[in-house]
């Protein structure tokens, strides 16, 4: 039972008490980028939490079979960087498979993915943080869920920011960036929840 | 399917260049990041023990690693690692210990927290608290009946993450000395 | 395109913080400190020079299809690079920079800037690129990290420079403070430069 209750704690502090887009400062250009409606946004986290829960499994076996043993953690960043492009390259491929629509709506922001600093930092958390296999996952996970509910939220504001009145100089990028830190600053309000 | 080969080729020694000169540069850095790592510890053991002449890494029982601290050839105190999970990461510390149980002071070696509020486990202000504590004393005043320690205003949690790892780091020691 | 141009570019008209809206990540994150945003800046300008000076020298010997690797291979040599100098001798800057480092891999910059011009470009005109975006982006973090410094902690480089009974607004430090402050910058700058416009 603890150990289920230690995962759960991991995955609530990734989505919500340390938001990856909202207290972390990861996946900033996406989150601009494709939250300008509802449905690429989901498309896009739903390809974020793919990517990230792989991305976590394939590194940390590489870390605790090749970068460890071989004494080469210095090639840490390179290694996952490496990994990442493939898996969205896969991911890419899959989708323009199945689904056209879902890829002409993402456009450029999913080979974008590879750079979204989300994933990388993710992974890279991971490694520092010492966690096990399944709890590497869990945490990608919640990284990947904490990014989509900010991504929705944030699309489903700005769908409605469209009708009203900004000041021309603040249109766009900028407000979207002062609703970023409103929602932030609700979002702090979790830090309590967990007491790690 | 030459074409792929000709361009997994390139890749191939695209990596391999790029991997002999990280290797190189990273047998050059070895020294200097472990140099750096053991500056960094004997400043944080000279803070705690300004007095000290030597200082004398320990295993003792079960693999427990600690040091002994002396001036000249007289034992004058010890010092052992504490770290606990606080609000950003693992906070580590270095706490000194007095013959009598109590403790020498603190110093906050390692810790991510937020800057400006969890931060400020690192001042004396904080710190300076666990001066002559006791295991008990070390808990903060709102977790306990004998604890002694003010929590920092807005970051109980990494106030409470720095109590709760030296009181866990003495207990240890203090079961590993008395064998 | 002359190559005064080449350089003051990235530092005015294509700044990359507050024009292109790239790198957004990092300019967020280690705005916290003057110090910081300045050791940042210098990290990404040595990792944008190593990148677009070895692109540019390779540039017609890279295969087209694969020059996305590529470069990314090449632009993680060198963020390790600096990894591996920041912790052997600048081990504070390193502590509080933390995962960031490693994160210049995918600062879209230093990507896009081998894309779009080194890969196209010579040496030379390289370097300069890679300078005036470097500068660029430090002068955005720096500016960006004295407001949330200032206001935030009440100092600049470590520095009181209000005294004692100032007390200083902590969400400048925090996340929200961020997002606020680059907000408002931005929205600054658009309005200067559609006012240099009319």
């Amino acid at each position: 039972m603890v150990f289920f209750t230690k995962l759960f704690i991991i995955f609530l502090s990734a989505t919500l008490v340390h938001n990856y887009v909202l207290n972390r400062f990861l996946g900033i250009c996406p989150f601009l980028g494709v939250s300008k409606n509802s449905s690429a946004a989901l498309g896009m986290g739903m390809a974020v939490i793919f990517v990230m829960t792989i991305a976590s499994m394939t590194t940390w076996i590489i870390q605790r079979y090749l970068l460890i043993p071989l004494d080469v953690m210095f090639l840490r960043t390179i290694t996952f960087i490496l990994v990442i492009a493939t898996l969205v390259q896969f991911v890419e491929m899959v989708i323009a498979k199945t689904s056209p629509t879902l890829q002409e709506a993402l456009g450029i922001f999913l080979p974008l993915i590879t750079t979204n600093c989300a994933v990388l930092g993710l992974v890279t958390i991971n490694s520092d943080s010492n966690l096990s296999f399944i709890e590497s996952i869990v945490n990608g996970l919640g990284a990947g869920v904490g990014f989509t509910i900010v991504l929705l939220f944030m699309s489903a504001i700005r769908e409605r920011l469209d009708l009203t009145d900004v000041p021309e100089c603040m249109k766009g990028i900028p407000i979207a960036f002062i609703i970023a830190g409103l929602m932030s600053l609700a979002f702090m309000g979790f830090a309590g929840l967990v007491s790690q | 399917m030459r074409n792929i080969f000709k361009l997994s080729i390139s890749l191939f020694i695209i990596a391999a260049v790029s991997g002999a000169i990280l290797g190189m540069v990273y047998t050059v850095t070895k020294e200097p990041i472990v140099k750096r790592i053991k500056l960094e510890e004997k400043k944080a053991l000279k803070n705690i023990f300004p007095e000290a002449t030597s200082f004398s890494l320990t295993t003792g029982k079960d693999n427990y690693v600690y040091y002994k601290v002396y001036i000249k050839n007289k034992l004058i105190g010890y010092a052992i690692d504490a770290s606990g999970k606080g609000f950003g990461g693992t906070i580590k510390i270095k706490v000194g210990m007095n013959f009598n149980k109590t403790i020498r002071s603190i110093i906050v070696t390692n810790q991510n927290e937020t800057p400006g509020l969890g931060t400020r486990i690192k001042s004396e202000k904080f710190t300076d608290q666990f001066m002559n504590k006791t295991l008990k004393q070390v808990l903060l005043k709102k977790d306990s009946r004998k604890g002694t320690i003010d929590a920092i205003t807005g970051a109980t949690i990494s106030s409470r993450a720095v109590s709760e790892a030296v009181q866990k780091s003495i207990t240890e020691f203090l079961k590993i000395e008395r064998k | 395109m002359s190559l005064k141009q080449d350089f003051t570019r990235g530092i005015f008209l294509e700044n990359p913080t507050f024009r292109l809206i790239l790198g957004m990540c990092p300019t967020l994150a280690v705005s916290t400190s003057l110090v910081n945003a300045i050791g940042m800046g210098a990290a990404t300008t040595f990792v944008l020079l190593g990148s677009n000076i070895l692109v540019s020298l390779f540039r017609k010997l890279i295969p087209s299809n694969i020059r996305i690797p590529a470069f990314i291979v090449i632009i993680a040599t060198f963020v390790t690079i600096v990894e591996l100098i920041m912790q052997a001798y600048f081990p504070a800057l390193s502590k509080s920079l933390g995962i960031f480092i490693p994160l210049i891999v995918v600062n879209c910059i230093i990507l896009g800037r081998a894309e779009a011009f080194a890969s196209k470009n010579p040496v030379f005109p390289s370097i300069l690129d890679a300078l005036g975006m470097g500068i660029g982006f430090t002068g955005a973090l720096a500016l960006l990290g004295s407001i949330r410094e200032i206001l935030g902690a009440g100092t600049i480089l470590g520095h009181n420079i209000f005294g004692a009974g100032f007390n200083p607004v902590a969400i400048m430090i925090l996340p929200p403070g961020a997002f606020i402050a680059l907000g408002l910058l931005l929205g600054l700058f658009n309005s200067l430069s559609k006012k240099g416009k009319t």
